[in-house]
């Protein structure tokens, strides 16, 4: 019952993320421990690791048609300059800070192959590659990203991500200027998840109760003393 | 579960917002010069049951963490400042601004306010003013024999005057423009201020150093996309139903719990 209401709490956190850009779907899921499959000594007590996946496929992009919204088409991530260090995000919904650098909706720097990308209007073109030109003159080039295993991001919050694995360039992704990518999962599918992790639930409360009502029996009833 | 339930209520409480920028949106539809503002969310805190990176036994590290997120929150209204559409007025004292600019209006404090909407009109001493009787600044006045006000696309003030055939100018329709405009503050009455973050304003000329030309006897609408925000309306409402279903559902585990014991 632990367990199942632990997967609740993330199918709770993905509805809630339905319209946060670039959110990637998360899921708890259940599997046994080696140890204790193979431990013919305790039958009966089969201890459950919980193990968290990140679904990284693509979400829809939406069109918006705000020059500062960017999409990636792809594995890729933007990089950004969190003041706790380099962090990535799907989450294109940009601005500009007041000396003109391409931030994030919390003033955090995206940052291009040299530095962040300084800007005067929002009269700029970002081609497929990221390469940022405003009024015909280069602006640099945002930098997307990608990682061989990307299950080790960790979600920070704040849309971003942090790893201990190396980022690498990305030569697969496309950015997309105008669009937004939305969150990657469907309702449905949650919503049938979230039913199922429900029955699972009352299952297990039906269990304790049934050993309940065994253990009232052997307490009260086989133990009574008959006059 | 308790904190599924407060998790999918971030939810709803952000989807409300959504729904609450929608609905400005589309009561400003026929406001002159209104920007729509779109709301951006962002996911929370996680807390981390398991971290990543701790040994699972012998040398084999844990590849993954295990966390949940605490739900979602609105992080910005984006305000989109592209150019509304265009409305022919065929008044003097309409003037559009077909690109990049804000006028400059000084409010009773002293302070300046920014604007997009160019339905000027004259005061009892002719000078240029707002709807809301702020005065255009740099200030021009129109002299009260003048019969013909042409505001040429450069911003310069041409007057007519009785009995005299050439036409006379009396102002400079001056333009500011920001580096951020999407940092300007609304302070409603079709009003922005500046802020730290849109950066100080730029003054200049109309058509010189990246401010739009003048367009006069034409308005400029909203920027509203109807559709769009009927679209985004009832995405908010499914969003904020699917929420309130999470809810639901982890309020019935919680009654399940309480009733293990009967």
């Amino acid at each position: 019952m632990v367990a199942r209401a632990k997967q609740q709490d993330a199918i709770a956190n993905n509805l809630a993320n339905a319209e946060t850009a670039g959110f990637k779907r998360e899921s708890i899921f259940m599997r046994r421990l080696e140890a204790a499959q193979t431990d013919a000594s305790q039958p009966w007590f089969i201890p459950l690791q919980q193990e968290k996946y990140t679904d990284f496929t693509q979400g829809p992009l939406d069109i918006t048609g705000n020059p500062f919204h960017q999409a990636i088409d792809g594995p890729g991530f933007f990089v950004v300059e969190a003041p706790e260090g380099e962090r990535y995000t799907r989450s294109g919904n940009f601005t500009l800070n007041e000396e003109g650098q391409l931030v994030t909706s919390d003033g955090y720097p995206v940052l291009g192959d040299s530095g962040p990308i300084v800007l005067t209007s929002d009269n700029f073109v970002v081609g497929e590659r990221g390469e940022v030109s405003e009024n015909g003159v280069e602006r640099g080039r945002l930098r997307v990203v990608s990682f061989t295993t990307p299950q080790t991001l960790t979600p920070l919050g704040r849309n971003l991500f942090t790893t201990t694995e190396e980022a690498q360039p990305d030569a697969q992704s496309l950015v997309r200027q105008g669009y937004i990518e939305r969150a990657n999962f469907d309702l449905v599918q949650q919503m049938v998840e979230m039913m199922t992790i429900f029955r699972y639930f009352e299952t297990a409360q039906k269990a304790v109760q049934i050993q309940d009502a065994s253990l009232d029996r052997a307490v009260n009833q086989v133990g009574r003393i008959q006059r | 579960m308790i904190r599924a339930m407060r998790t999918a209520a971030s939810g709803m409480i952000a989807q409300q917002m959504n729904v609450d920028v929608v609905a400005n949106n589309l009561a400003n539809v026929n406001t002159t010069g209104f920007k729509r503002s779109s709301l951006q969310f962002q996911d929370v805190l996680y807390q981390q049951i398991k971290p990543a990176g701790v040994s699972t036994g012998g040398t084999s590290l844990r590849p993954v963490a295990l966390d949940v997120g605490y739900g979602s929150r609105p992080s910005a209204t984006d305000r989109l400042f592209s150019v509304g559409n265009i409305q022919p007025t065929g008044n003097p004292l309409d003037i559009m601004i077909e690109g990049n600019g804000f006028l400059q209006v000084l409010l009773p404090d002293g302070t300046t306010a920014f604007t997009r909407d160019g339905a000027l009109k004259m005061d009892a001493e002719g000078t240029l003013v707002t709807s809301d009787g702020y005065i255009l600044q740099p200030e021009i006045t129109i002299p009260d024999d003048a019969t013909n006000i042409s505001i040429q696309v450069d911003g310069r003030v041409e007057v007519l005057i009785v009995g005299d055939d050439q036409p006379q100018e009396v102002g400079q329709i001056e333009l500011a423009r920001f580096i951020n405009p999407a940092g300007l503050t609304a302070m409603g009455r079709n009003l922005f201020a500046e802020t730290a973050a849109s950066g100080n304003p730029i003054l200049g000329n109309p058509g010189t150093d990246g401010l739009a030309t003048l367009n006069q006897g034409y308005l400029e609408m909203s920027n509203v996309e109807v559709v769009e925000e009927m679209v985004k309306m009832i995405v908010a409402q499914r969003a904020f139903e699917i929420n309130s279903k999470a809810v639901q559902t982890s309020d019935q585990m919680a009654e399940l719990a309480n009733n293990m014991r009967r």
